[in-house]
């Protein structure tokens, strides 16, 4: 071996380090690791601050000094408002996913000491595409920020400013909309906001959720109804679809797949709800079976979702033949 | 091909400097890094430090990261470094090690006690070269990048190192047989 020098003192060494630490765990918790680096960066964030502030400091004096007996005869200047330490664009950008290249609107705000009220800054177009990513720097509590696509009640959502950093996805499935965001004015805060991470996600194709079903199912089953939303041709705020008679079945396999806000699935006759369940969407296909008290032969399937409620379900219901439940 | 999936995981998180990140870096990489801070500075208090340090910076850092291959080792670096001035830092106090009992036979134990007490009478980065290769595993080249230098830099501390080892032995193998008699 080229990297050889004693083989016997090097295998002695092998194995006194290994028996040294032998059986030893890691002693630390993660969570008091990360406790600490946040600690340390609010410290930094803060050691910053107080270091722009000397400057600013050293800068007045600088100009003052020259312009003294000129400030003595002239009114008071209203005083420029020091440069919140937050996080500077690039290191903003850096936390945003690494596709996340398209559609990418920013922008800022430096609180005045004193300030009274709120300001609004809007912050450009975002297009279609889902989900939103962005990252935030702010020193308030939260910023507010509005989505607002011209047609509907513009959308809110607080942005919490978690130890003065933070990042993630926002649910923004709406399509184009005008940003902006609302803080106090003696806040301050910097935002980067990101589309074209991605297509939107669609649900999953009947195919996908038979397997689901299959998996799922162990006493096998067959499919008694299926359907997609919302119907392009629907108008209105809340749809209401029938995907057709389901037949007297008492125990019926649900298999959904949908992205928005939630959906409500009913077994109907006529008027009278036999069975329901109402989910909201999740994040992979949910599989729930439900009891149907008193079937019949004129039992429908409908479901009900809002209109920006991108679904696809599957009914299964038990093989023929097979022993009803009691 | 799951490992190496969730490895290229780790390694983007990292790179977005996702604080998540540090339970999978302590699952992987946190128990060599605690030993190898350990094997330095032969004080766990110390080496739970080092480990946290690293961790931390790796965090603030990871965006520096270019390869994933690289991940271990660039670990490797930061915590050596950090153990190597915490070293610095502690070497004004004088630590008691065990002894040997007096009437114990000599025993494996001996040795290793020897051993490790040679080990740590040797300059701080030769320590650390010897961990690194001895305890981690490094091949030599990987070690002169973890210490940032050339391996042929390491070949003559690894050397040095044995050779001082070996003098260093002799002293506590004739300490022995005559306590032993």
């Amino acid at each position: 071996m080229a990297d050889e020098f004693d083989p016997a003192l090097e295998a002695r060494l092998r194995v006194a380090f290994g028996s040294e630490v032998e059986g030893r765990r890691v002693g630390l918790e993660q969570d008091h690791v990360a406790a600490r680096w946040h600690a340390r960066r609010r410290r930094r964030l803060a050691a910053s601050a107080s270091v722009l502030a000397a400057v600013l400091v050293v800068a007045a004096v600088a100009v003052a000094i020259p312009n003294l007996v000129a400030e003595w005869q002239s009114a008071a200047q209203p005083s420029i408002p020091p440069a919140a330490p937050v996080a500077t664009y690039h290191e903003l950008t850096a936390l945003l996913p690494a596709d996340a290249h398209t559609g990418v609107v920013r922008g800022e705000h430096h609180g005045s000491p004193g300030g009274v009220g709120d300001v609004t800054l809007d912050l450009g177009a975002v297009g279609a595409g889902s989900p939103v990513a962005y990252a935030l720097s702010c020193l308030s509590e939260h910023v507010t920020i509005t989505f607002d696509t011209g047609d509907t009640t513009p959308d809110t959502m607080d942005l919490q400013c978690d130890d003065g950093l933070a990042h993630g996805s926002l649910d923004w499935e709406a399509g184009p909309a005008l940003v902006s965001v609302s803080t106090p004015s003696d806040d301050s805060w910097r935002l980067v906001l990101a589309t074209g991470t991605g297509p939107a996600r669609s649900p999953e194709p009947f195919d996908e959720l038979r397997l689901a079903a299959q998996r799922a199912r162990t006493t096998g089953g067959v499919t008694i109804a299926s359907g997609e939303g919302p119907d392009p041709e629907a108008t209105g705020a809340l749809l209401t679809t029938d995907l057709g008679a389901v037949g007297a079945v008492h125990d019926i396999q649900l298999v959904i797949d949908c992205i928005g806000g939630g959906i409500d699935v009913r077994v109907m006759a006529g008027d009278t709800k036999l069975a329901g369940y109402q989910t909201a969407c999740q994040p992979s296909v949910d599989i729930q079976s439900i009891a149907v008290a008193s079937p019949g032969p004129d039992a429908r399937l409908v479901v009900v979702a809002d209109h920006d409620v991108t679904w696809r379900l599957l009914a299964v219901g038990p093989m023929p033949g097979a022993t009803a439940a009691p | 091909m799951a490992a190496a999936t969730s490895g290229a995981m780790t390694f983007d998180a990292l790179r977005g400097r996702r604080p998540e990140v540090l339970a999978d870096l302590m699952d992987r990489h946190g128990l060599e890094i605690q030993n190898v801070a350990y094997l330095i500075l032969r004080d766990w208090a110390m080496a739970e430090d080092v480990l946290a340090d690293t961790l931390m910076v790796a965090l603030d850092r990871g965006d520096t990261l270019r390869d994933e291959a690289a991940l271990r080792r660039w670990l490797l670096r930061i915590a050596v470094n950090r153990a190597i001035d915490a070293r610095r830092s502690s070497s004004r106090v004088v630590q008691l090690r065990l002894v040997p009992d007096r009437e114990a036979r000599r025993t494996f134990d001996d040795d290793r006690i020897a051993l490790l007490g040679a080990v740590e009478r040797l300059a701080p980065r030769m320590r650390a070269a010897l961990v690194l290769r001895y305890y981690a595993d490094l091949p030599v080249r990987d070690v002169a990048e973890a210490l940032g230098t050339s391996g042929n830099t390491i070949k003559t501390q690894l050397r040095e190192a044995l050779a001082q080892l070996r003098v260093t032995l002799g002293e506590a193998d004739d300490f022995l047989e005559d306590r032993h008699g």
